[in-house]
């Protein structure tokens, strides 16, 4: 019946972009709980990029530039606000990178035209996250009460999503068997490739298709079984590593790389890493090479494969394609010594 | 060497290494000078660096391993907790100095916050002996470090001020050398307290032309690193006051100090200036590097006073191209109307390249000058 839909309070638009492929499940159910609709852009394409690089200077991430594209998608579409979420720390004594720092004024800064920005400072150093929606919620006129439950229930969504990618499920499966019904979901996806694969990096890096040209994808069609850090149990996070005795990682982003990483090599869980990183990423250039230095002492195949919007898809394939027949080779060269 | 002492190195950041020098060697230790940054060593700090971390980190660890050849064994390199790549140099440095095989210890001077006094433990423990530093030595020495800083910070000034006049070209460069010597042969307060005026001496002694062309007043700035070597800026400063340019520095170690130790105000009011355009995307909150103050000198400096904006950074650095990105744009959009010059470095930079851009844009800032005298 018409009278019972409540009308919806307006529109919010969501950049599927950066932190887009780690909370957006979060993010979503909390403003839909608020009575608005949610819509994110459309999903990444070469136009995406080629917007994008219109709005940024050029020596710029690319995901940056793809976050760009997507808020120039938005524009042309019918929204009363954008989302673009301040993250400044999302654990205690971490930072995220500089640029997600300053991205809402990044986005007013270089952007014309664009529609209300609904910002969200998450800053757990100093504040815990309820406030920080809170904040948000009023900001579009929610009650307390009303903000309250939606906080609870976005948790609840972000921590069934999370489960659902621990066992095993890629982040668009996941993403879309959230609607479903939760006992029809838990179900391992079958594996039994030779090969298993480790491929760790950025969120928006490595769920993006468009930007990892089809890189998971191309790792199945080659009977390689891909992990993902969000497959990974959820409390191996929880520790904070260590990169020497004087100093602890203090990037909220990289934490979860270096711990990941560090599960997968302590445990021989994988026959191969390989990172995904963007060209010109600040923090990336250094986790590149403490991982690079502690897969050498552990004796365990691993490759950075540096994108940027030069790199065709041929190339980054053929580098993963020679990793996958090294490893491949290695195995069996083991397998002959172990038999004899 | 004196039997017990020791020998400590540390960076070699522009002209600030008089300072650097007087701390150590008051807390005790022998303190081991990097020669100046050259072509030579960062070739050999490239070697051992990620390949696209920022150009300050291929630089210092070229400084530490000429350090470590000549048999030093303790290096103290800055370090701050975020959220920029900085707070990770010195860990992923002392692994690779490690695996080259080099006995080194590196220490953190941990700069996040400089009233944590984490510094006077850092002091104590490169002192080779175990007598503790009363706190009177404690503040002594870091009074006059202050004091070295802010007569360093003096020179620059002067030399940026002084170059566009200088008759016979390099009179400048030697001026401020012997200001530099002078500020490391000081070793007490009143010694100090004599060279303010001496530095003035020395650069009115500079043989000054009339002024009869078109002076441009034009301010340097960015990341501190970069700004302030004159290796790693392929010598800006210089290349400017040679076509004309009173430079003014829009950072010095001594503003960064102070601002690490809370006193800086100046500061407090550029991050106003910034975060009171938050329409138009000043930022928020300090992002690292320099980006929020230089956000705030800009538009500080639009209000009148200089003619360009030279604005110097590592390539690939992230706070300072976020503060590009946006100052770009109010540039075009004719928000304000310095036009400002950015100048990334890399190990590849080519110093033809840059003299072309320099010239070009004090042509330009020349032409609107003009114009702008002729009133119309
Ligand atoms: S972490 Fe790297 S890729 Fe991500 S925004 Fe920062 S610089 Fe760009
Ligand atoms: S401020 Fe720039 S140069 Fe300094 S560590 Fe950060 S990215 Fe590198």
């Amino acid at each position: 019946m018409h009278t019972s839909i409540k009308k919806k309070q307006g529109t919010i638009g969501i950049p599927r972009g950066l932190l887009y492929y780690k909370y957006f499940p979060l993010w979503k159910t909390f403003f839909e709980k608020l009575d608005y609709r949610v819509v994110a852009s459309e999903k990444t394409n070469a136009g995406t990029l080629k917007e994008g690089s219109r709005y940024a200077i050029d020596e710029i991430c690319i995901p940056l530039k793809v976050y760009y594209g997507h808020v120039v998608n938005l524009i042309g579409k019918e929204i009363d606000y954008l989302f673009v979420p301040r993250y400044i720390s999302t654990t205690f004594g971490t930072y995220m990178c500089p640029k997600f720092l300053g991205l809402p004024d990044l986005i007013r800064g270089t952007i014309n035209n664009l529609p209300r920005i609904i910002e969200m400072e998450i800053d757990l150093r100093k504040k815990p996250i309820f406030y920080s929606m809170l904040e948000t919620g009023r900001k579009l006129n929610g009650s307390f009460s009303q903000i309250k439950s939606a906080f609870e229930e976005s948790v609840k969504t972000y921590q069934r999503f999370r489960i659902i990618m621990e066992a095993g499920f890629t982040f668009q499966e996941a993403f879309d068997s959230l609607a479903k019904n939760p006992a029809e979901v838990l179900e391992r996806r079958p594996t039994g490739n030779p090969v298993k694969v480790a491929v760790v990096g950025h969120g928006y890096n490595v769920h993006d298709p468009f930007v990892n040209m089809g890189l998971i994808k191309k790792l199945e069609d080659m009977k390689v079984d891909a992990v993902v850090l969000e497959n990974l149990p959820v409390q191996i996070f929880r520790q904070k590593t260590k990169i020497s005795e004087t100093l602890k990682n203090y990037w909220g982003n990289e934490e979860e790389i270096l711990s990941g990483v560090d599960y997968l090599f302590k445990n021989n869980l994988v026959d191969g890493v390989i990172f995904l990183c963007s060209f010109c990423c600040g923090p990336d250039s250094l986790i590149d090479e403490i991982i690079t230095r502690d897969a050498k002492t552990r004796d365990i195949p691993y490759i950075c494969v540096v994108m940027d919007e030069h790199s065709g898809q041929v190339g980054v394939i053929t580098r993963v394609e020679a990793f996958v027949d090294m490893i491949l080779r290695r195995k069996r060269s083991r397998g002959i010594k172990e038999a004899g | 060497m004196s039997e017990g002492k020791r020998l400590v190195a540390f960076p070699h950041m522009g002209n600030n290494w008089p300072a650097f020098k007087s701390l150590f060697e008051n807390a005790g230790a022998e303190a081991y000078v990097p020669g100046k940054n050259n072509a030579r060593g960062l070739e050999c700090g490239l070697k051992f660096s990620p390949e696209w971390i920022c150009l300050p980190f291929k630089i210092t660890i070229a400084n530490f391993i000429e350090a470590l050849d000549k048999g030093v064994k303790t290096i103290v390199m800055a370090s701050d907790c975020g959220p920029c790549r900085f707070g990770f140099y010195h860990a992923v440095q002392e692994k690779i100095l490690k695996d080259l095989g080099y006995d080194v210890e590196i220490k953190c001077l941990l700069q996040a916050d400089l009233l944590t006094f984490e510094w006077a433990d850092l002091l104590q423990s490169i002192r080779g002996t175990r007598l503790p530093l009363s706190r009177f030595k404690l503040l002594w020495i870091a009074r006059i470090f202050f004091m070295k800083l802010q007569l360093i910070q003096l020179a620059e000034k002067l030399e940026g001020k002084t170059r566009p006049y200088e008759v016979r070209r390099g009179e400048t460069t030697k001026a401020l050398e012997r200001c530099l010597k002078m500020i490391d042969e000081a070793g007490t307060h009143q010694q100090l307290r004599g060279l303010k005026h001496l530095i003035k001496e020395e650069f009115a002694k500079v043989e000054k032309a009339g002024r009869e062309k078109i002076i441009l007043k034009v301010v340097l700035t960015g990341e501190i690193f970069v700004a302030l070597d004159c290796f790693a800026n392929q010598d800006v400063k210089k290349k400017l006051g040679e076509l004309g340019c009173e430079v003014c520095m829009g950072i010095s170690l001594y503003d960064w100090v102070k601002h690490k130790a809370h006193v800086n105000f100046h500061r407090k009011y550029l991050e106003y200036l910034s975060k009171s355009h938050r329409d138009i995307g000043g930022l928020q909150l300090d992002i690292g590097g320099e980006a929020f103050w230089v956000l705030g000198q800009y538009i500080d400096f639009s209000r009148g006073g200089i003619d360009g904006f030279v604005h110097v950074y590592p390539f690939t650095c992230m706070p300072e191209i976020t503060a590009k990105s946006i100052i770009t744009k109010w540039y075009n959009d004719g928000i304000f109307d310095v036009p400002p010059l950015f100048l990334g470095f890399d190990e590849h930079a080519g110093e033809a390249g840059l003299m072309t851009r320099l010239e070009a844009y004090t042509d330009l800032l020349r032409t609107k000058k003009k114009k702008l005298i002729n009133g119309n």
